[in-house]
C-alpha cells in the first residue's frame, strides 16, 4: 500500500493573507463610514438651508408680481397657485393664495433645493394696502356744483358690495372748497343733499392736502388699470358684465364687473379714459378715472372709486353712483324719468382699491415657517 | 508485508521551520495588533470630532428656527443674555373657520389650514389671534393673546371641514368681530441657555413653561465649551447693539463645541488635546 504525498499543501500564506485583506478593508470601511456620516450630515445641512432660501424666494417673488387680477377676485377661502425656479437652478419653490378674508391673504411657499432632497415651507400674512385717500364725501367738487332736479346726495355711509363691514359713521354729502361755485336751482334748501355736514367747506390746506393724495392715488391706480380708453374710442355706451356664475370674462372690454353676474362680483377694474368719456345706460364697479369729461345718461350706475379731471355731466335718466366721486365740475339733473343720486359707501371704495393695491406682510408677526 | 514509501516533502516541520514560523507570526501579529490599537484610537477620536460638529450643526439647525419668526417689537423675545435668550417660541399657525363664540372663548381651528412642529399642548401653548378690527384699514389690527385650557379634535368648520376647538381664556371679549378667516398662532415660553450638567459638560439647554412652573433644563445640542461655548449678540435695525428686547433686529449666534475627551490622531493640530471647533450664525427675525 502506498500514501500520496501532500507537497502541494503545505504553509498557510493564503490564508494570512485573505486574513490581511479583510482587515484592511474593515480598516477603510469605518473610515469611510465616519467620513460619509460627517460628509451626510454637512449634505443635509446644506440642502435644508438651500431649500428654506428657495421657500423664502418664492415668497419674495410673489409679492413682488402680485397677480392682482387673479388674487383680488378669490373668494375667502379661494385659492390660486404659483410656482418657479431660482436663477442658476439651484432650487425651486410652489405656493399657493389662500384668501382669508376681504383683505387678508396667506401666502404659502415650498421650496426645495435642486435635487429635491430637501424641503422647507413658510408663510407670509399680506394685505393690499389700498392707495390712501382722503375721508371725503359722496361728493367733492373743486371749481363748480350745480344739482339740478331729481338730485340726490347722502354721505350716509351704505355697506353695499361684496364682504362688506358694519357701515361707519356719516361723511358729508357733498365737500367743496372756499372758491368752489355752488348754485342748487333744483335742490331746494340744500334739501337733496344729506350727510354730515351736508355741504362741507375744506380750508384750503385741507383742500391742497387732498389734491396731493389724489394725485397720488390718481398716479397708481392708472399704472393698475386693466381697461384703457383712448381718444379715439371715447364714446363707450354701455358697460356690462360679462361671464357665468363662476368665472368672469375680463378679456371683454366693456365688462367693468358687477354683480349681476356671480362670476364677476369680485372683478373690480380700474378703467382709465384718456379724455371725454360718455356712457348711455349700463353698469361697473371698482375705480373710474377719467382726465376729461364724463358723460352719463340712460341709468348707469358703478360702485366704487370715481376720479373725473374735468366735468362730470349727469342729465336725462340719470345715474347711481354708490361709493365717492371727485370732479373739478358737477352739473347733476335728471328728468322726471330718473334720478340722479350719489351715495357714500366706504366699503365700495375699498372694493374698488383692494384688488389693485400692492401687498404688505401684517405689521405684526406676518412671517411663519410651516415645516 | 506492508510497503511504506518515503514521503520526504510531508514528513513534519523541523525545529528551525518552527522558530522560523514562531517569529514571522509574531512579528505580524504584533504589527495587526498595533493597527488595531492605532485604529481604535483613530476612531474613538474621530467619534469625538464628530460629536462636536453634529452638536455645533445641531446649534445651528435648531437655535435660528426658533429666532427667526419672533417679532420682537410684538414682545416675542422676553429676555436676552450673554449666553442665554428667553422667547416665545411659535409651535403652530392655524386659521380659524367658524366665528369665535366670546361668551365660551371657543375657537375651532381648520384641521387642513393647521401648521406646526407639534399638536397644540394646553399645558404649555398659549394663543395669539388676529383681530382686524376695520378690514379696511391696517392701523386697528392687533394680536390677542389668550391662554389655551383645553384642545378636543373633531369639531365641524363653517362651510365643511373638519377642525380642531380650542378653549381660550383671557379677554375673550375681544373675540367678538373676529372672523372666520383669521389667523391663530400658538406658542410657548421657552429659556436657552449654555449649562453644565453633572459630568461637568456643558449643552444648549431648554427649558419651557408649563403648568405655572418651568420645566428643568435638559440638553438639546452639544457638547459645548464651558466658558463661551454659547454667545449671542443683539442688534437692532440699524446693526448697533440693541439695549432691549423690542428693539432687536438681528441675533448673532456663536456656538464653540469642544470634545468630552482629547483626541489622537496624527496630523491633526489638536491631537492630544480635545477638540474645538467653532461657528457662527446670524438670525434676520423675519417679522421686525
Amino acid at each position: 500500500m502506498t500514501l500520496p504525498s501532500r507537497s502541494g499543501s503545505r504553509g498557510f500564506t493564503l490564508a494570512v493573507t485573505l486574513f490581511a485583506l479583510v482587515l484592511i478593508e474593515a480598516l477603510l470601511a469605518g473610515a469611510f463610514f465616519s467620513a460619509r456620516q460627517a460628509l451626510r450630515l454637512g449634505t443635509n445641512v446644506r440642502d435644508s438651508q438651500r431649500a428654506l432660501g428657495a421657500a423664502e424666494a418664492g415668497l419674495s417673488q410673489t409679492l413682488a408680481g402680485w397677480r392682482s387680477s387673479a388674487y383680488g377676485a378669490l373668494a375667502p377661502g379661494g385659492v390660486a397657485s404659483f410656482s418657479g425656479a431660482l436663477a442658476g437652478g439651484t432650487g425651486s419653490y410652489a405656493g399657493t393664495v389662500l384668501r382669508l378674508g376681504r383683505s387678508l391673504f396667506l401666502v404659502q411657499s415650498t421650496g426645495a433645493d435642486a435635487a429635491g432632497a430637501s424641503r422647507r415651507s413658510v408663510a407670509w400674512l399680506v394685505r393690499p394696502t389700498p392707495v390712501a385717500l382722503p375721508a371725503g364725501a359722496a361728493l367733492s367738487v373743486t371749481d363748480r356744483l350745480e344739482l339740478g332736479s331729481g338730485v340726490s346726495v347722502d354721505g350716509t355711509d351704505r355697506a353695499s358690495g361684496a364682504d362688506c363691514p358694519p357701515a361707519g359713521s356719516a361723511m358729508a354729502g357733498v365737500a367743496v372748497t372756499p372758491t368752489t361755485e355752488v348754485l342748487l336751482p333744483g335742490c331746494g334748501d340744500s334739501a337733496c343733499i344729506r350727510g354730515n355736514p351736508p355741504l362741507a367747506v375744506a380750508s384750503a390746506a385741507e383742500d391742497s392736502g387732498a389734491s396731493a393724495a389724489v394725485a397720488a392715488a390718481w398716479a397708481t391706480l392708472v399704472a393698475a388699470a386693466a381697461k384703457v380708453y383712448e381718444p379715439e374710442d371715447l364714446f363707450f355706451e354701455r358697460p356690462q358684465p360679462v361671464g357665468t356664475a363662476m368665472a368672469c370674462d375680463t378679456a371683454v372690454r366693456g365688462n367693468w364687473g358687477g354683480a349681476a353676474v356671480p362670476g364677476c362680483a369680485r372683478y373690480f377694474p380700474v378703467v382709465f379714459a384718456r379724455g371725454n368719456l360718455r356712457l348711455i345706460g349700463g353698469s361697473g364697479q371698482g375705480a373710474l378715472l377719467v382726465t376729461g369729461d364724463l358723460s352719463v345718461d340712460g341709468g348707469f350706475s358703478f360702485d366704487g372709486l370715481v376720479i373725473v379731471g374735468g366735468r362730470l355731466v349727469v342729465e336725462g335718466s340719470g345715474a347711481r353712483f354708490g361709493g365717492t366721486v371727485r370732479a373739478r365740475t358737477a352739473t347733476l339733473s335728471a328728468s322726471t324719468a330718473g334720478s340722479a343720486e350719489l351715495v357714500f359707501s366706504r366699503c365700495a371704495v375699498a372694493n374698488a382699491l383692494i384688488p389693485n393695491a400692492a401687498p404688505n406682510p401684517l405689521a405684526e408677526r406676518a412671517w411663519s415657517e410651516l415645516y | 508485508m506492508v510497503s511504506v514509501s518515503a514521503s520526504r516533502g510531508a514528513s513534519g516541520v523541523t525545529l528551525v521551520e518552527l522558530l522560523v514560523v514562531l517569529v514571522v507570526g509574531g512579528a505580524v501579529l504584533g504589527a495587526v495588533a498595533g493597527v488595531l490599537h492605532d485604529n481604535q484610537r483613530f476612531y474613538r477620536s474621530e467619534s469625538q470630532v464628530l460629536d462636536v460638529e453634529d452638536g455645533l450643526r445641531a446649534v445651528v439647525q435648531l437655535l435660528p428656527a426658533e429666532l427667526r419668526e419672533l417679532d420682537a417689537r410684538g414682545g416675542d423675545l422676553v429676555a436676552m443674555g450673554r449666553d442665554s435668550v428667553s422667547l416665545r417660541a411659535t409651535r403652530s399657525l392655524g386659521v380659524i373657520c367658524a366665528r369665535p363664540d366670546p361668551a365660551t372663548g371657543v375657537a375651532v381651528v381648520a384641521d387642513s389650514l393647521t401648521f406646526g412642529w407639534r399638536a397644540v399642548d394646553p399645558s404649555r401653548d398659549r394663543a395669539l389671534v388676529l383681530r382686524e378690527g376695520d378690514p379696511d384699514t391696517p392701523d386697528d389690527d392687533r394680536w390677542l393673546d389668550l391662554a389655551i385650557t383645553g384642545a378636543s379634535a373633531g369639531a365641524a368648520c363653517d362651510g365643511g371641514g373638519r377642525g380642531t376647538s380650542l378653549h381660550l381664556s383671557g379677554a375673550t371679549a375681544d373675540l367678538d368681530g373676529v372672523p372666520a378667516g383669521s389667523p391663530l398662532r400658538t406658542y410657548e415660553r421657552v429659556v436657552y441657555r449654555l449649562y453644565t450638567d453633572e459630568q461637568g459638560l456643558s449643552w444648549l439647554g431648554e427649558r419651557g413653561y408649563g403648568g405655572g412652573a418651568w420645566s428643568s433644563l435638559s440638553p438639546v445640542a452639544g457638547p459645548l465649551r464651558r466658558v463661551g461655548g454659547l454667545t449671542f449678540s443683539f442688534y437692532d435695525t440699524a446693526g448697533a447693539p440693541a439695549a432691549r428686547p423690542g428693539d432687536v433686529a438681528r441675533i448673532c449666534i456663536v456656538a464653540r463645541g469642544l470634545s468630552a475627551a482629547a483626541i489622537d490622531i496624527p496630523g491633526r493640530t489638536a491631537s492630544g488635546r480635545q477638540y474645538e471647533d467653532s461657528i457662527v450664525v446670524q438670525v434676520a427675525l423675519r417679522n421686525n
